[in-house]
């Protein structure tokens, strides 16, 4: 079921630069090779993101782009599309729409998982594991350059099972790119200092669709040096 | 006893709390870990005192507002944080912020500001240290508040510009949280208000208890007890209000008057009274009420008072709020600027427009004779000259 390669994964603004670019978007990175795309859901104050996202969020707001509208466009997405695909917006308009409601219909559509960088992982175990977990999402958390053989680091090892991690180029001047999630990686991890994408050269997938997803640990390479695409 | 303190996790009741990225985990933990040690450390409280006694120039009086109290038949007292140095009460946070940061060793200095006073008052004290500054500035509140950003350049702060977003104070917060996250390991992020992930909000009040500490022992020597009927203040994130509040928050028989910019009327679609218009959400790394679109995107406040139109309220005010233990009432541009103009001919006293907001509650609560009621003068009203000149076309 696993492969060892190493991936491609991608972030878009959905909204941006059109309102319905999303599908059209989401089906050019399969066929040009993408192997993970993260769907970016828009908000107003991206206080993680620079100024690359800063700016597609405010024009895909500017659009029109709603939580609503996007599922809307992701609902067929499943009969074109086949590489997994996660949802990485903040947790304020997650909250509104109802985090139950908006996990229910990320299965509904066939998302794999959600990125969301001002969810803490104390709240997110304490809160919202279970939910995720009634509807078969991953939760992928951030791991920073500063990741230091820590409590944290280790208390994330042992309260999650089935989430994928990364330390990405977030911002100019953090420049670590890197998912991970079992406990293996992770000790590897934490002697991690390069940072760079070789050293995840190894690692495991997320299956594409037509396979069923296990829900063993998984690992992905997430690579989003602020394309403009 | 319920308490309307923040608990070690930093929440009020269901408000609080460090909603934060990763990428900032380290940097709020050193401070939650150290906050609260080295403000009891007996060398910091020595330092502290004595830099709020000789270059702040407290204790600010409490002074009984004799003519304005004959008018509205009520016992009226002003605590005049306008007369702190920098002219508004946001200095003793800064103060106690610099010591702070000194204490957990960090060389550089990043604030937000929005109106400018939060950015003048850590450039004073970045310049009274020898620290480098820089100040988080929206791009439209540059162009509409030059004296301060004038102010802050002459104290030797760099002011950068925030352009994101809608370009104004929560923007701004947003950069200077985006700076701190690249710079984690030298540089300390001098929050302006009782807002933003713990232990911000709970550090910053209790810099700025220094306000209801001096209201307790000033009122005992004028009126012969520490509580009074109820205090009385502005609220934008709520930084003169937690300082106000915060001996009394414990004490039921205190009542508590939160005063919030209607803007141009709560309905108008022009206001920034959160307590009446927003909804439980997360900002700047606190659960908080919030004014927010049905979708969750943050909203523009607006108020003619540059330092209330914050989208969200501190977390402390949002659970006085919810629980009943703070009363809210709504200001609008109008009734403020009348009472700015009420105070000046009354008491010689030019408010800044925040502050004048409290001024102008007695059209809509009305006061026992024997009642006693302490306003927090927050600030005075040079900055804000060119607005009433406009206003009442002086």
């Amino acid at each position: 079921m696993m492969e060892d390669k190493k991936l491609l994964s991608i972030y878009f603004t959905a909204g941006y630069p059109a309102l319905d670019d999303t599908v059209k978007i989401i089906q050019d990175l399969e066929k040009n090779g993408v192997d993970m795309i993260e769907i970016g859901l828009p908000f107003s104050d991206p206080l993680a993101d620079g100024p690359t996202i800063q700016k597609s969020s405010t024009a895909a707001l500017k659009n029109g782009m709603t939580t609503e509208i996007l599922f809307e466009q992701l609902k067929d997405i499943r009969k074109s599309v086949s590489i997994p695909l996660i949802i990485m917006g903040y947790f304020n308009p997650m909250l509104q729409y109802g985090v139950e409601a908006f996990c229910k219909k990320c299965q509904e559509i066939g998302i794999d998982g959600l990125i969301i960088p001002d969810l803490p992982v104390d709240v997110y175990h304490e809160e919202y594991q279970a939910i995720f977990e009634k509807y078969g999402l991953i939760n992928v958390f951030l791991i920073t350059p500063r990741l230091r053989k820590n409590v944290f680091g280790l208390s994330i090892a042992f309260r999650t099972d089935s989430s994928i991690w990364s330390v990405r180029p977030v911002l100019p001047g953090l420049n670590s790119v890197l998912v991970m999630s079992n406990k293996t990686i992770f000790n590897a991890l934490l002697h991690f200092r390069s940072r760079t994408l070789k050293l995840l050269a190894s690692v495991s997938v997320i299956p594409k669709r037509s396979i069923k997803p296990p829900r063993a640990p998984k690992v992905l390479l997430s690579v989003r040096p602020l394309l403009n695409i | 006893m319920k308490s309307y303190h923040a608990n070690e996790k930093g929440y009020y009741g269901e408000f609080g709390g460090a909603f934060i990225p990763e990428m900032l985990y380290p940097n709020c933990e050193e401070l939650r870990q150290n906050y609260i040690r080295i403000m009891e450390e007996p060398s910091f409280k020595k330092e502290f005192d004595q830099l709020l006694k000789d270059y702040v120039g407290r204790p600010t009086p409490l002074y009984f507002a004799k003519r304005l109290s004959k008018k509205y038949g009520t016992k009226i007292y002003l605590k005049r944080e306008d007369l702190c140095h920098t002219g508004a009460h946001k200095v003793n946070n800064t103060i106690g912020q610099i010591l702070m940061a000194k204490k957990l060793g960090k060389n550089r200095i990043i604030a937000e500001t929005g109106a400018g006073q939060h950015g003048v008052a850590t450039a004073t004290v970045c310049a009274l240290m020898g620290i480098d500054c820089v100040v988080y500035m929206g791009e439209i509140d540059i162009a509409r508040q030059a004296p301060n950003v004038a102010r802050m350049k002459m104290l030797g702060a760099e002011v950068r510009p925030a352009l994101s977003g809608s370009r104004t104070l929560k923007d701004a917060t947003n950069e200077a949280i985006r700076d701190w996250i690249n710079n984690p390991v030298d540089t300390h992020y001098i929050i302006g208000s009782v807002v933003g992930p713990h232990p911000y909000p709970d550090m910053v009040a209790r810099f700025q208890s220094v306000i209801s500490e001096e209201i307790k022992w000033q009122l005992k020597e004028k009126e012969g007890r520490e509580n009074p009927d109820y205090v009385v203040a502005c609220v934008g994130g709520g930084s003169n209000a937690a300082g106000a509040y915060y001996h009394y928050l414990n004490t039921p028989e205190v009542g508590i008057i939160a005063v919030e910019a209607a803007g141009k009327g709560v309905n108008s679609g022009e206001s920034a009274a959160t307590s009446a218009l927003g909804k439980v959400g997360i900002i700047h790394g606190s659960k908080t009420l919030l004014m927010q679109t049905q979708d969750g995107q943050i909203t523009e406040p607006y108020s003619i008072s540059a330092g209330l139109d914050y989208p969200g309220v501190g977390p402390m005010h949002a659970h006085l709020f919810k629980s009943g233990r703070g009363e809210f009432i709504s200001i609008t541009d109008d009734e403020a600027m009348t009472a700015g103009l009420e105070i000046s001919q009354l008491e010689g006293i030019i408010p800044a427009i925040e502050t004048s907001h409290a001024f102008a509650i007695f059209n809509h609560k009305k006061f026992k004779e024997d009642d006693v009621i302490v306003i927090n003068l927050s600030g005075r009203g040079d900055k804000d000259l060119q607005t009433y000149i406009d206003y009442f076309k002086l």
